[in-house]
Parts: C-alpha cells; sequence; structure tokens
C-alpha cells in the first residue's frame, strides 16, 4: 500500500527499482564484509529503489567518501615519502581512514534507515541481502591479497 | 472535511497516532494549507518518532499561521525533541507571549528547563503552571517530576497521591508513582504501577521507560545495557556515535600500539575485551526486549485501544 494525497516530507517515491530494495542494514555490513567499493554504492541504489527523498544527499555522502578517502590516503603517503610520519607511525595514521569510512557508513546508514521504516510501513517490497554479503566477503577473500600486492593505494582507497 | 477532523480527534484521543496521521494526510489533501492540520500532524509524527518529517510540518504550520499558539507549540515540541533546544525555548516563550495564562504552556517551559538541568527555571514555571490550574494532574505531575529529580521524594510521592486522586487513571501519574517507588526500592509496586500505565497505552514511552528501568534493577548486566541506553538516549544518536567511533579508533590504536612493543597478550586481551563489548551490545538489547515482551503479553489493553 503506498500513501496516496498528500505526502509527507519523509515518506518515498518508489522508483522502477523498487524490487532491488534491502533493509540499510545490508550495505551498513557490506563495509565490514566487503569494504566500501560495495557498501557505499549499494547505499546510494538503495536510496534511488526506496525512492528515499534524501537520496540525492547520499549520492553526495558517497561520493563525497570516496574523495574524502582518497585524499586522506595520498596524504599519509605523502607524508610518510617526505618523512614527516615514520614507518612506524603509519598504521596508526591509517586508522584516520577508518574512522572516515565508518563515519560516512554510519551517516548513509541514519540518513536511509528513517525512509526505510516508512517505505516498509506501507507495504514496500524488501529483498534480504544476505547472499551479496557472502559473495563479498569471498571476493574480498579472494581478491584482497591480490589487490594488495598489485595496488596498495587502490586497495585502501576501495577496501 | 468535519468528518475527517473529528476522524483525526478521535484516533488522537484514542492514542492511535498512526490513524490520526492517516486522517490528517486527508485533512491536508483537501485543504493544504490547513495551519493546524499540519501543527497536528507534526504533534503526531513525533509521536511515532518521525523526527525530520514532523520538523517539516512544523514549518509549514508556522509559515501558515505565525501567530497561532499551536503552531509555537509543534515547533517547541519538535525542536525539543532533536535537541534544538534554543530554538524549543524560542517557541515556547513566543507561545506565553501569544497566551500569558495558559498553563500547559507553561509547564512545556518549565518542563524543558527541567531537560536542561536549569532546575530553579523550571520550578518557576510549574509552579506558575499550578497556580493557573490547580485541577490539572499534569501540572501536579510535572512538578512532582520535579521534585523527584531534585531529590524531594517525600513531596514527589504527595504530588503523585494528589494528581492520582483527581484522575485515579492518569497515566503519567501513574509513572511517576512508579518511579516514586522506585527510587524508593520498592521494585514490585514500581512494576504494578508500569504495568498499569503500559495498559492504558502501550505505546507510552514514559511507561515504558519506567517498565525497562524496573527491568533493569533485575539484573546488573542488563541495568548496565539500560544505563548505556539512557546515556545515548540523553547525549543525542549523534554523540553518542561520535563517542563509540572514538572508542573503536581507541582500540585499534591501542591493540596495534600493544603489538609494535611487542605485548602480544596484551593486545590479544583487548581484543576479547572489545569483542565482549560487541557481542553484549549485539545480544543485549535482544535479550532485554524479549523479556519486556513476555513482561507485556500478560497486559490487557482497555477496549477502545
Amino acid at each position: 500500500m503506498t500513501p496516496t494525497g498528500y505526502r509527507i516530507s519523509d515518506e518515498s517515491k518508489p522508483s522502477g527499482l523498487a524490487h532491488l530494495a534491502v533493509n540499510p542494514f545490508w550495505p551498513f555490513l557490506g563495509v565490514m564484509f566487503g569494504g566500501a567499493w560495495l557498501s557505499w554504492p549499494w547505499f546510494v541504489v538503495n536510496g534511488f529503489a526506496v525512492g528515499s527523498p534524501t537520496r540525492r544527499r547520499e549520492l553526495s555522502i558517497a561520493v563525497g567518501g570516496f574523495v574524502l578517502s582518497g585524499l586522506l590516503i595520498l596524504s599519509i603517503i605523502g607524508l610518510a615519502d617526505s618523512g614527516r610520519i615514520p614507518d612506524s607511525g603509519v598504521p596508526y595514521a591509517l586508522l584516520t581512514l577508518t574512522a572516515l569510512k565508518l563515519g560516512v557508513t554510519y551517516w548513509l546508514h541514519a540518513l536511509q534507515s528513517r525512509t526505510f521504516e516508512v517505505y516498509e510501513y506501507y507495504g514496500g517490497a524488501v529483498r534480504q541481502g544476505f547472499v551479496v554479503i557472502l559473495a563479498a566477503y569471498f571476493l574480498s577473500q579472494v581478491a584482497s591479497p591480490k589487490l594488495l600486492a598489485a595496488a596498495p593505494v587502490v586497495f585502501l582507497w576501495l577496501r | 472535511m468535519r468528518h475527517l477532523w473529528a476522524e483525526a480527534s478521535a484516533a488522537l484521543s484514542q492514542g492511535n497516532h498512526h490513524r490520526a496521521i492517516e486522517s490528517l494526510r486527508r485533512v491536508l489533501s483537501v485543504a493544504p494549507d490547513d495551519s493546524d492540520a499540519h501543527a497536528l500532524l507534526a504533534l503526531c509524527l513525533l509521536e511515532v518518532r518521525r523526527l525530520s518529517a514532523a520538523e517539516t510540518e512544523a514549518a509549514l504550520a508556522l509559515s501558515g499561521a505565525p501567530l497561532s499558539p499551536l503552531s509555537h507549540v509543534a515547533r517547541g515540541e519538535v525542536s525539543s525533541a532533536r535537541r534544538n533546544f534554543p530554538k524549543a525555548e524560542e517557541s515556547f516563550r513566543a507561545v506565553l507571549e501569544l497566551e500569558p495564562d495558559v498553563s500547559s504552556h507553561h509547564r512545556r517551559l518549565g518542563n524543558l528547563f527541567l531537560a536542561l538541568g536549569r532546575r530553579e527555571e523550571a520550578e518557576a514555571e510549574l509552579r506558575r503552571a499550578l497556580e493557573l490550574d490547580p485541577g490539572d494532574p499534569e501540572n501536579l505531575v510535572a512538578l512532582g517530576r520535579h521534585r523527584l529529580e531534585t531529590g524531594a521524594v517525600d513531596e514527589a510521592e504527595r504530588l503523585a497521591r494528589e494528581s492520582l486522586t483527581l484522575s485515579p487513571g492518569n497515566q503519567d501519574a501513574l509513572v511517576l508513582m512508579g518511579s516514586v517507588l522506585l527510587r524508593r526500592g520498592d521494585v514490585d509496586n514500581a512494576r504494578e504501577h508500569a504495568l498499569w500505565a503500559v495498559r492504558i497505552d502501550p505505546t507510552d514511552r514514559g511507561a515504558l521507560h519506567l517498565l525497562a528501568a524496573v527491568k533493569a534493577r533485575a539484573s546488573w548486566s542488563l541495568g548496565l545495557w539500560w544505563r548505556y541506553h539512557t546515556w545515548c538516549s540523553e547525549v543525542g544518536s549523534r554523540n553518542a556515535v561520535l563517542v563509540l567511533l572514538g572508542a573503536f579508533i581507541l582500540y585499534r590504536f591501542l591493540t596495534q600500539l600493544l603489538v609494535d612493543y611487542d605485548h602480544q597478550q596484551g593486545a590479544q586481551l583487548v581484543s576479547y575485551a572489545w569483542l565482549g563489548v560487541c557481542v553484549y551490545s549485539w545480544v543485549g538489547p535482544g535479550i532485554f526486549q524479549r523479556q519486556l515482551q513476555s513482561e507485556l503479553q500478560a497486559v490487557r489493553l482497555r477496549k477502545d485501544f
């Protein structure tokens, strides 16, 4: 059942992608079992699928997250190369990257959860995301060592 | 149109906020500029915790009728729930300028001051509310809450009893009485009062909060989770997440540091401790909710709910 008549601002306008809608909890888990490469684009697709009124904001946050994490990695590498961060300090500096990624993921989750609850309340179709998480986990297990060896910066950026 | 308003009012009086929202939606489909409908819708959305939508509706109400007390009340209540306390205070003061002798407006401002820890100002407003309408049990309850918070348990009990004499089924008075009993360590009677209040309206947050506090008393581990949960509500979810993120970074920093200094065992211990916190925060709410649900299954709802 979709609400008719006056539309309250947090109510979704389900799109043609509605059959792909999942609980935002799954993309949230995605960052733990896959990485930002899975989680953030998934949040964006899900935002469009449930017709989230904040979907453009979610898209901006995800894009901003990728840009910021890229800049952060480049800064850490630059500081390490110039000797301002000793080699032993790099793992500590990389913790800021983890914090940034978790913060962006939480922000996306908090934003989308509000709409999702209303979407679900009006009977919107919801799929399970377990298979995607499982596939992403195995893919990460297989691909991570190879990507880490071939392109460590890209690995850190996407993971 | 009139029947839609009647429908919305009936739903509101029964505490059925979801139905009231649907009725008000129909009112607004016919009259999209009806400020009272926007304000009431904001208050209903607030009850079901749809805060961003409630904020939008309150803003629409106020832009349509800047001199309507109901619009200011809606904006104040929503701002308070969103922890925008300066805006809430501004709204409650604006409504008092429009209607200085309405006791409920003084009570709202008093409750806001109480939440902000401005106890003297809170007491002045709550006493003024009681002066204006001494027969309103809500005014007695509000002052009673203030007295309980300031440690005047006897006076809080007297006010709770007085309001229950005026209105024996008053849910807020029952919750206050239960809180007084819980403060005195009378857990069984506190539980009875909480269940009685839940029977009247199972969606009432005050009653459920009291029942949860009673259950938390029964076990220290669940009590710990309850305190943590209450703390999160007090500081707001954004701040709570920032603290959790900080704790996570601290944990990772500490393990890295211990590994670097060759304290593998220490690093392992810290990891186990963190795992324990994660498992507890994952499992704790589930157990707590199950305990509450088993308690709530025995509750018989009133017929018109």
